[in-house]
């Protein structure tokens, strides 16, 4: 069942279970994980509404060709109180929905560049700012669902 | 010889009235020393203090180069907002700027393309695959398809070795 203003409205086209538990190994707060694609791969993200921009673990970046090249030179972003350098990109991000209708979105994502045999040891994250701000949002801890919809009802 | 702003400067902004930032500038009467206030402040990564320095500069009057500059800066900042603000006035006054433009496309506000894309039921079965197996995996990247384990290897570049397409496959690692 999706959500409904009163008059009828759709709050959100689509909705989809999340996982709930901590996001790397270090961390010990559950996060709220869910299934998405990122220029058409499908992957997990963490919902971070701290966060900014869709930061896509550079792995994943590799996966999709995505040229630092193509993005914004190198930018700095403080994630979790550490700068970190990086590209900035525009890239195509949907959310997959179980029920209703999924949803693709334009956002910008921060790929870190790392140090030669450097690890990434965060999974990616889908920040408010620049990611997830244009779109309504909605959880149910009850079903671990995760609720989303346009502001404007899409496309 | 113009003193360059130092980042003592800055803190006072913070621990003073935010009042004195613009007398500071107009006693300097140099544009470049407000981009040095800015440099300054992405330095200490003080958002606060980038976010006021910006507001007290006549951004009409500034070069392509100088918006571009600034842009960087307030990224370095954590000022995303300035950031993106900055980006799109910089476009506005320099149309044919190839860098201001490339970064008003990239720090836009987020825009839905599709909305009405069908559903995809096998998330739940792949997460349904997680739930179980994530102890197993641990720190490894597996390739799932419709709940089923396709690969695992220790690094997404190695999984890609193994799977001959990435549609409708899962690629994740396991934390």
């Amino acid at each position: 069942m999706l959500l409904r203003f009163e008059d009828g409205r759709s709050f959100a086209q689509g909705a989809c279970t999340f996982l709930y538990h901590p996001a790397t190994e270090e961390d010990v707060t559950p996060r709220i994980i869910v299934a998405v694609q990122i220029e058409g791969l499908q992957t997990e993200t963490v919902v971070d509404t701290g966060g900014v921009y869709l930061v896509c673990d550079p792995e994943i970046a590799d996966l999709l060709d995505v040229d630092p090249a193509r993005g914004l030179g190198i930018a700095e972003l403080n994630i979790r109180g550490i700068k970190v350098s990086g590209s900035l990109h525009r890239l195509s991000l949907t959310l997959l929905a179980e029920q209703g209708q999924s949803l693709e979105l334009e956002a910008t994502a921060f790929v870190p560049r790392l140090q030669p045999n450097e690890p990434w040891k965060l999974p990616s994250f889908m920040g408010l700012m620049g990611c997830l701000e244009r779109l309504r949002f909605a959880v149910d801890p009850s079903t671990d669902t995760f609720y989303f919809g346009a502001l404007d009802g899409g496309g | 010889m113009r003193r360059i702003p130092q980042k003592e400067d800055v803190r006072l902004q913070r621990t003073s009235s935010v009042s004195v930032l613009p007398s500071m500038l107009e006693t300097r009467g140099d544009q470049r020393d407000t981009l040095a206030m800015l440099e300054v402040a992405a330095d200490l990564n003080d958002e606060a203090a980038f976010v006021q320095a910006a507001r007290e500069i006549d951004w009409s009057q500034r070069s392509a180069a100088d918006f571009v500059r600034a842009v960087r800066l307030a990224l370095a900042a954590g000022a995303h907002l300035v950031a993106r603000h900055l980006a799109a006035q910089g476009a506005r006054l320099y149309p044919d700027h190839p860098e201001l433009q490339k970064m008003t496309h990239v720090l836009a506000p987020p825009r839905v393309v599709k909305a009405n894309l069908p559903p995809v039921p096998s998330v739940r079965a792949n997460q349904d695959w997680l739930r179980t197996h994530a102890g197993e995996y641990k720190g490894q990247w597996v390739a799932l398809q419709d709940g089923a384990l396709l690969a695992v290897a220790a690094t997404a570049s190695e999984l890609k070795a193994h799977l001959e397409n990435k549609d409708h496959i899962l690629v994740t690692k396991v934390f």
